[in-house]
């Protein structure tokens, strides 16, 4: 600011003209000056900052692999009234196409339909109307000039990327878009964290609730046994006595069928009081031998059996 | 026209199967001796009816039993008598067969008497009450013994161990050469320990046991009594008829009130209606009991309908005029009923 003061001093004392006086002030500013920016002279709209894809869904291009790619069209105006030459380029995954060229190879007009998108990129790609660089020329009016855009990301290869359009007027400082681009992978409902958290709750409630229940389960088993012993402790004269003497006229009766003869048994356990002293276990399946079908024909064996499994103190 | 006609004329009976007044092929008249086929056949009193127990099924195979194991003890009246028991469901005929069992007794003991003593309830001494005073006829002579015991037995809470007392003292003294038959209906489980006592009791007094009872159980325990060599006896048990001892049975019977053979031999019942009186029903057995009175309802029915249609009669033809039942209404109507089954 000291140079200025003394250049417009030494110019005012010349008598110079005052137009030419502020150009040059401005040229011998002290520093440097700053650029025009694009965006002050460029409108630029339609382009999306983020892409996502889907994992299956790719698209094969001749002599470069699969790719998942995003179509997208860019529209451009001049903000002034002056014509401009809009430069447009990449960092990245990021190439530029006209418009028109999609009428021209796909015989279809923009915007086109999702599912189209992967033959309008093979036949955009085929015909080599793909390019990483563009030129545009604005001229002013309200009329925007539409720029078609390829976002394409390797297959495979990393689940995210992100490029930056570059738009710039020669001399002017450029225009930074970032675009980025997601592929989304389908993950097993398995995986998914609210399904996982869920799982594991339920997980440990139903563990938890099942341990409980064995506990409860083993701890009855061991109470009824004990009660169970104790009560035969107590009715072992009873007992020795139905064993000793009623039971094997019961069931050694070859007159009647088996299966009468198991009925028979526990008809006189229920007579003799016996009945009540069964653990469950060993009541249920006397019954379903007691109960079952004639046709069945269970055997006395199997009674037999299941009492002296009980009782064999009683029965030797 | 008049039942009897009815029967006669066209189903060539001469008298109700089921409820005769009279059998004039036997000559023996139902009325005058207040007797019913219905009921039990009382055959002790009546050996006429023997000729109407149906040997069939159960009945027939119990019968030879008895018989053959009184031939083959050797039974012939002589003291210490074996002991039977019958085991049957209620309407089985156990009565019937008790009476069977009592004349087969009676065939080698002309003078057996025989007397059927209700077991009154869950008290072994009432029962001994009552049997003592069936033994005060039994052993007239022994009027001395009965009289100590009357002054210390109260028949209202009689002492068990004073009519043991008095048995093993009527042991001791002269036994009757001829059997007395007691008839004991009927043991249950809970009694099971009197058959070896009383047949201990009564049997030195010859004194001829005959059971009765309901429970498969008491038999088991009967039979194993037996094979211990603790009572001399044999079981019998009676089960109710098939489809195929039905029709025989019915055969027989109406055989008994016919005069000339007729096919099939069980009209006016058709054979085919038959075997529906033994479908649904356990083990597809009825007992006899039950099967009679169906039988009976049936052809009841049947004759009333028939004696209201028949006002005129139809000329008479020389061959049968088929008139085959239909038992359904009166099997239904029965079966409405609780059916004492086997």
């Amino acid at each position: 600011m000291l140079s200025l003061s003394r250049t417009i001093a030494f110019l005012t004392s010349v008598g110079r003209a005052t137009t030419l006086t502020i150009v040059i002030v401005l040229l011998s500013l002290d520093g440097k000056a700053e650029p025009p920016k694009t965006i002050d002279m460029v409108l630029t709209s339609g382009v999306r900052p983020s892409e996502y894809w889907k994992k299956e869904d790719s698209v094969p291009l001749a002599s470069e692999g699969a790719w998942h790619v995003a179509l997208g069209v860019l529209s451009l105006r001049a903000l002034d009234n002056c014509s401009h030459e809009v430069l447009l380029s990449a960092n990245g995954n990021l190439e530029f196409f006209d418009v028109s060229a999609i009428t021209a190879t796909s015989g279809q007009g923009w915007p086109a339909k999702r599912s189209d998108w992967t033959q309008i990129v093979k036949n955009l790609w085929a015909a080599g109307k793909v390019a990483p660089m563009k030129s545009v020329k604005l001229s002013p009016g309200p009329t925007p000039q539409e720029v078609g855009y390829i976002v394409r990301m390797a297959e495979p290869g990393p689940s995210h990327s992100s490029a930056e359009m570059i738009i710039a007027i020669p001399g002017a400082e450029p225009e930074m878009l970032p675009i980025t681009m997601e592929v989304s992978e389908a993950q097993p409902f398995w995986r998914d964290p609210v399904f996982a958290t869920l799982f594991g709750a339920f997980s440990g409630a139903a563990i938890g609730f099942g341990v409980f229940v064995l506990q409860q389960t083993y701890s009855r088993k061991a109470e009824a046994r004990k009660r169970f012993e104790e009560r035969k402790i107590e009715k072992a004269t009873q007992l020795w006595n139905f064993f000793q003497v009623t039971y094997p006229p019961l069931v050694n009766d070859a007159s009647l069928s088996e299966l009468e003869r198991i009925r028979n048994v526990r008809k006189t356990l229920l007579d003799e009081s016996i009945y009540p002293l069964l653990p469950l276990d060993v009541a249920n399946r006397l019954n379903r031998l007691s109960d079952a079908n004639s046709k069945l024909s269970p055997h006395i064996s199997d009674m037999d059996a299941l009492l002296r499994s009980t009782f064999a103190e009683f029965m030797s | 026209m008049p039942p009897a006609e009815i029967l006669t004329k066209y189903y060539l009976l001469s008298d109700h199967p089921f409820e005769p007044e009279r059998d004039t092929k036997r000559h023996f008249d139902f009325k005058a001796q207040n007797l019913s086929l219905m009921k039990e056949l009382r055959m002790f009193e009546h050996s006429q009816l023997k000729d109407y127990f149906v040997n069939v099924g159960s009945f027939n195979a119990s019968c030879a039993e008895v018989e053959n194991f009184l031939h083959n003890v050797g039974y012939n009246g002589s003291p210490a008598p074996p002991a039977i028991l019958i085991q049957g469901a209620k309407g089985s005929g156990m009565d019937s067969m008790a009476q069977y069992v009592a004349l087969a007794v009676r065939a080698r003991a002309a003078g057996a008497t025989s007397y059927l003593i209700p077991i009154p309830s869950a008290s072994q001494s009432r029962l001994l009450v009552l049997v003592k005073a069936e033994l005060k006829g039994f052993m007239p002579n022994e009027e001395k013994i009965f009289t100590k015991y009357d002054g210390l037995i109260d028949p209202q809470k009689p002492d068990l161990a004073y009519l043991r007392a008095m048995f093993l003292e009527l042991a001791a003294r002269n036994i009757p050469n001829q059997p007395l038959i007691l008839l004991l209906k009927s043991v249950s489980w809970d009694c099971r320990d009197w058959l070896l006592s009383l047949y201990q009791l009564l049997s030195p007094l010859n004194v001829f046991l005959v059971f009765f009872t309901e429970d498969t159980r008491v038999a088991s325990w009967f039979d194993d009594l037996v094979a211990k060599s603790l009572l001399l006896g044999r079981s019998v048990r009676l089960r109710g008829l098939d489809a195929g001892e039905g029709r025989s049975f019915v055969e027989m019977r109406l055989s008994s009130f016919r005069s000339v053979s007729v096919v099939p031999e069980s009209f006016p019942f058709n054979p085919q209606a038959l075997p529906l009186i033994f479908r649904d029903v356990p083990e597809q057995r009825v007992g006899v009991k039950f099967f009679i009175q169906i039988l009976r309802n049936s052809l009841n029915a049947k004759i009333a309908a028939l004696e209201g249609s028949y006002v005129d009669p139809p000329p008479p033809r020389s061959a049968i005029q088929i008139e085959w039942m239909d038992i359904s209404d009166a099997y239904e109507a029965i079966l409405r009923k609780k059916a004492p089954t086997p």
